[in-house]
């Protein structure tokens, strides 16, 4: 009966794919709204992920966000190093520059000061130079995607010379960075020529940059070291979920996804499940003969969760296969790097067409269910 | 047995159908009392609206008496219920109906080999006896079309296919020469009586068509709700 079942519902193919278009219309956008927010969160944290050597940081205590940061005094950093339990405290800076592009426009862009001697801050991966190129005077690094933004269509290259704040500053790497929230284009360099881009003297620390002893648990060496300096110490994670947290309760962006989501999703059973009342509807009579020759209810019930459940599944791979199609193409592009499809939106899509599917599947068999087979003698 | 004569296929004792209820309430049988016997081909006639349908619908086990009393094989039909009476039709009873009925996603083959799939047959063998039969009703060439490929009388010989094809002892026929033309008319009824027409096999056939009451051994004339006279097919066709 399963293959009768399945001969009824392609044989309407105008339906079918009515069926299947609004279960993968519902599942592609599920995955790419729910993929495209995540990436943006993601991005709130990106320059924590790009820094992966400090496992704590140090700011004011009124820090909300990484972009917003109020500048410590330099002399934090020798009272950071003296707490126990740090195994190392470099300083950090992070602000904006504004950066003329190849074609002469302005472009606003993120400054990165790294710790001088060591070079913490600074991605790990560098695509083009090396950490020891960004000792010459006036080098920076650039992002890779960041390299595109400024010189328009270029093949990614060292020694283009730019001007960063109105100061010259010659491209002497190009790194593989994260994705940043507020700009596409970051620069890299050292802490001390970061300052000097920016016009400032002392007193510029934006974060510290702590590594706890091994032994130690970072939450504990991070309260040390808010008990001992007054300054606000979080790990790694705390201050990322911090950041995630500040665009969650302070933008409209998860507000806008999320009903963009719950739009896919009431649509996806509304045209899933009309459509699907519609093809059942159209075959009652013949569900009605079934049962008159002598098919139970239970068969019947059968066959219309397998046609229902073909839908689904068709539906959601289709859904899903789009969704991710556009993740990689996409992706290419750098305004969209970063942005990917976590498998556990793509599980949890799965969970969102099985209930569009079951939805539809139990108001069409109503009607399979409590249709008199006596109909069949009608004319 | 019950008592039931073992040649009685059907045995009605004051059958009522009421519809509705309270204000609404509509009787449309009116103590119905009818034998069929095996072996026979059984016509139930009558104006529109006498209870014909809602008759052969009863007996079908699709719909049940109000009152009275049926027997269909020498099973109580009042005390089979849910999936016993669902397997005594499936194992017993075929249909044809008027509009055929046959389900346009499947073939001819595939259709007429739906009750035997139903009673869990393969698939496949069920298709390979299904082409069999077709091919007795001559349609053996057309077993691979679908019903919207297939001309009326086609149509009609694939339902009689389906109708006969799990040996059923009771075939059900609903007018079903009243959608063809008068020669495809009596070339289906033809066909229909040589192949159901058994001994062990009882054929009622609700019909208006008077042109085929040649083909039956019994009428049984419906009016107002009841069987109001009961004759031999071949003494009316002498009258």
């Amino acid at each position: 009966m399963y293959r009768i079942a399945l001969k009824m519902l392609f044989f309407d193919q105008a339906k079918f794919f009515g069926l299947v278009l609004g279960v993968a219309f519902s599942i592609l956008l599920i995955n790419q709204q729910m993929g495209i927010f995540l990436g943006l969160l993601s991005r709130a944290g990106a320059i924590i992920d790009d820094t992966p050597e400090a496992n704590i940081w140090v700011m004011d205590p009124g820090v909300k966000n990484l972009d917003t940061v109020f500048p410590l005094r330099d002399i934090e950093l020798g009272r950071v190093r003296g707490v126990s339990g740090v195994q190392w405290a470099v300083p950090y800076f992070k602000s904006m520059a504004t950066v003329r592009t190849a074609t002469g426009e302005l472009e606003s862009a993120l400054l990165i000061g790294a710790d001088d001697s060591s070079l913490i801050g600074i991605p790990l991966e560098f695509v083009l130079g090396s950490p020891e190129d960004l000792r010459r005077p006036d080098a920076v690094a650039v992002g890779k995607d960041g390299f595109g933004k400024v010189w328009l269509g270029e093949e990614i290259s060292l020694g283009k010379t730019v001007e960063l704040n109105d100061r010259r500053a010659y491209v002497a790497a190009v790194v593989q960075d994260s994705p940043k929230f507020t700009s596409s284009i970051t620069f890299y360099t050292r802490y001390t020529q970061a300052l000097a881009y920016t016009n400032n003297g002392r007193n510029q620390l934006s974060f510290l940059l702590v590594r706890s002893e091994p032994e130690l648990d970072p939450k504990e060496v991070a309260k040390k070291i808010e008990e001992q300096t007054g300054l606000m110490a979080l790990t790694s994670a705390e201050f990322r979920q911090k950041a995630v947290q500040y665009i969650i309760d302070n933008t409209g962006i998860p507000v806008s996804f999320g009903t963009v989501i719950a739009l896919g999703i009431v649509v996806g059973v509304c045209v899933v499940g009309l459509m699907f009342n519609l093809f059942v509807l159209e075959n009652l009579r013949h569900f009605a003969v079934l049962k008159a020759i002598g098919i139970k209810n239970s068969r019947l019930i059968l066959m219309v969760g397998l046609q229902a459940m073909v839908v689904g599944f068709i539906g959601y791979g289709v859904g899903l296969g789009v969704a991710a199609s556009f993740f990689e193409f996409a992706g290419r592009d750098p305004n969209f790097a970063g942005f990917y499809l976590p498998w556990k939106v793509a599980v949890a899509s799965a969970g969102v067409a099985a209930a569009i599917i079951t939805f539809a599947s139990i108001v069409a068999l109503r009607r399979v269910l409590f249709i008199e087979p006596a109909i069949v003698f009608r004319g | 047995m019950n008592g039931l004569k073992p040649e009685l296929a059907v045995c009605c004792r004051g059958v009522v159908k009421e519809f509705g209820s309270g204000q609404a309430l509509t009787r449309v049988l009116y103590g119905v009392d009818l034998d069929v016997r095996l072996g026979e081909k059984t016509f139930l006639v009558g104006q529109s609206g006498c209870g014909k349908t809602t008759l052969i619908s009863i007996i079908a086990g699709l719909l049940t008496a109000t009152e009275g009393s049926l027997t269909v094989l020498g099973e109580d039909l009042g005390k089979l219920r849910g999936g016993h009476l669902v397997d005594f039709r499936s194992r017993n009873l075929g249909f044809v109906f008027q509009q055929f009925n046959l389900l346009p996603s499947l073939n001819a083959a595939e259709n007429a080999a739906v009750p035997l799939i139903g009673q869990g047959i393969a698939f496949s063998k069920a298709v390979k006896l299904a082409t069999d039969m077709l091919e007795k009703l001559e349609m053996g060439t057309h077993a691979r079309k679908y019903p919207r490929q297939l001309s009326g009388g086609q149509q009609q010989r694939v339902a009689i296919a389906r109708a006969l094809l799990h040996e059923p002892k009771i075939v059900i026929c609903d007018e079903p020469t009243a959608s063809l033309d008068a020669e495809t008319g009596h070339s289906v009824m033809t066909m229909l009586s040589t192949m159901a027409a058994a001994k062990e096999r009882a054929v009622i056939i609700v019909t208006h068509d008077t042109r085929i009451f040649s083909f039956a051994d019994r009428i049984a004339y419906m009016a107002d709700g009841k069987i109001s006279q009961m004759e031999s097919g071949q003494l009316l066709i002498k009258s």
